[in-house]
C-alpha cells in the first residue's frame, strides 16, 4: 500500500494562519478521523471476511478429483 | 437499492472478474471456467497488481466534463455503465487510488466503498432525481431509528433515552424543527414542516453528495444520525453504536459472536466511513483569506 500520494496531499491543503480557534483545522481533524475509521474498518472486516467467509462449491473437477477420477476431455464440447 | 461494485476493464492477460451477489459477469480476456456459471456470493480472481495513479485531464470542477480520472495500467477506469470515471475533486481522485491500489493479489470489490459510490453517483442506477432522492432521504424521517422506541426491556428502553435523547436534543435545536420520539408501532409523528426544513436543507447539497447522503441514511437507518455525521457533531464510530443500540445491548447480555457481530460492526463502519467522507470531498471548497493585522 502505497501512502504516498495520500499523504502528499494533506498538508498541501494545510494553511498557516494567525487563527487561535480555527474551524478548517476542527474539519480536517474530523475527516482524518474519518478516513482513519474507513481504512482500519476496511482492513478488520476484509480480515474477517477471510476467515469466516465460505470460500463456495468446489468445481465439477475438483469434485471428481475427490474419488480420483478426471472429466473426460470433449473437445467437441457435449452432445 | 445500494451502489453496484465497479467493473474493471482488464488487460488482456489478467484475469479479473465483476464480484455481484448472485452471479459474475466475464469480461475480455477473462479464462472461462466452469466455476464462472456458478452463482456464488463473492469470489475473487487472481489479477495483475495495477499500479494505479490518478491523472489530472483538467482541474477544475464542473458538474459535467472535466474533473479527475483513474489510470490502472495506463487504462482509463470506466463504471459499470461504461462511463468515463471521472470524480469532482482531487482529494476523492486519490482516495479512489489508493483504495485501488490496496488491492494485493485479489481484487476485492466489497472493500472499495468510495469506487463504489463514485460509480453509484456517475451511473445513478436507479435514475433518480435530485428531488426523489431527497424524497427518499427525507422519509427515513418517519421511522427513523432514534425515534422509534421499545417500552420493553426496561433497561433498554432507558439505554434508549439516555443515548438517543441527546442526539434528538441535537437535531432539533440545530435545525429549528420538532421530531420528538415514539414507543408506537406507528413511529413518531413528525411534522410537515420539520420534512420541509430537511427537505431544503437536502436541496443545498448537489448531486453527488446527496447520493453519498441517501447512502449513509439507508445504512445507518437514520436521518438524525446521518447528518449528526455529515454536520461533524458524532464520529462514525459514535453514530454506528448508536445505529446499533439493540444489537449491543443484546451482544452485552448474551454474548458477542465475532464472525457475526463484528463482521456488520465492521462493514457498517467501513461504509458510513466511506459515505461520510464521500459527501464531504464532494462538497468541499477551501479558499484562503488573508486577514490584515490589526495594531
Amino acid at each position: 500500500w502505497r501512502g504516498g500520494e495520500v499523504s502528499r496531499h494533506v498538508p498541501s491543503s494545510w494553511q498557516v494562519t494567525s487563527e487561535k480557534l480555527c474551524r478548517a483545522q476542527q474539519e480536517l481533524h474530523f475527516q482524518a478521523a474519518t478516513y482513519l475509521c474507513l481504512l482500519r474498518s476496511v482492513r478488520e472486516h476484509a480480515a474477517l471476511h477471510q476467515e469466516y467467509h465460505g470460500k463456495g462449491e468446489r468445481s465439477p473437477e475438483e469434485v471428481a478429483g475427490l474419488v480420483g477420477f478426471r472429466l473426460p476431455q470433449q473437445p467437441g464440447g457435449k452432445g | 437499492m445500494g451502489p453496484l461494485p465497479a467493473r474493471l476493464s482488464p488487460p488482456t492477460t489478467s484475469c479479473c472478474s465483476r464480484e455481484r451477489p448472485g452471479g459474475t459477469r466475464r469480461g475480455p480476456g477473462l479464462r472461462p471456467t466452469g466455476r464462472e456459471e456458478a452463482v456464488l456470493p463473492e469470489r475473487e480472481h487472481l489479477s495483475r497488481r495495477s499500479a494505479c495513479s490518478s491523472s489530472i485531464p483538467q482541474d477544475f470542477y464542473s458538474d459535467s466534463p472535466g474533473g479527475y480520472e483513474i489510470n490502472l495500467d495506463h487504462r482509463k477506469l470506466k463504471t459499470p455503465q461504461a462511463k468515463l470515471f471521472t470524480v469532482p475533486t482531487e482529494a476523492l481522485a486519490i482516495a479512489v487510488a489508493t483504495e485501488w491500489d490496496s488491492q494485493k493479489d485479489t481484487i476485492k470489490f466489497y472493500t472499495m466503498h468510495l469506487t463504489t459510490l463514485c460509480n453509484t453517483a456517475l451511473d445513478n442506477p436507479t435514475q433518480r432525481s435530485k428531488a426523489q432522492l431527497i424524497r427518499a432521504a427525507v422519509k427515513f424521517l418517519d421511522t427513523d431509528t432514534v425515534c422509534y422506541r421499545v417500552e420493553e426491556p426496561p433497561a433498554l428502553a432507558e439505554l434508549q433515552k439516555n443515548e438517543w435523547d441527546p442526539i434528538v436534543a441535537w437535531a432539533e435545536k440545530r435545525y429549528n424543527v420538532t421530531i420528538g420520539s415514539s414507543t408506537s408501532i406507528l413511529g413518531p409523528n413528525i411534522p410537515a414542516s420539520t420534512k420541509e426544513t430537511f427537505i431544503s436543507h437536502l436541496a443545498s447539497y448537489n448531486m453527488w453528495a446527496l447520493q453519498g447522503i441517501e447512502y449513509v441514511i439507508t445504512q445507518l437507518k437514520s436521518l438524525i444520525l446521518s447528518m449528526g455525521l455529515i454536520d461533524r457533531h458524532i464520529t462514525v464510530e459514535k453514530a454506528v453504536l448508536l445505529s446499533r443500540l439493540e444489537e449491543e445491548y443484546q451482544i452485552q447480555r448474551w454474548g458477542n459472536v465475532e464472525w457475526a457481530h463484528d463482521y456488520d460492526l465492521c462493514e457498517l463502519r467501513a461504509r458510513a466511513a466511506a459515505g461520510t467522507l464521500f459527501v464531504h470531498l464532494c462538497s468541499e471548497s477551501s479558499s484562503v483569506k488573508h486577514k490584515v493585522l490589526q495594531d
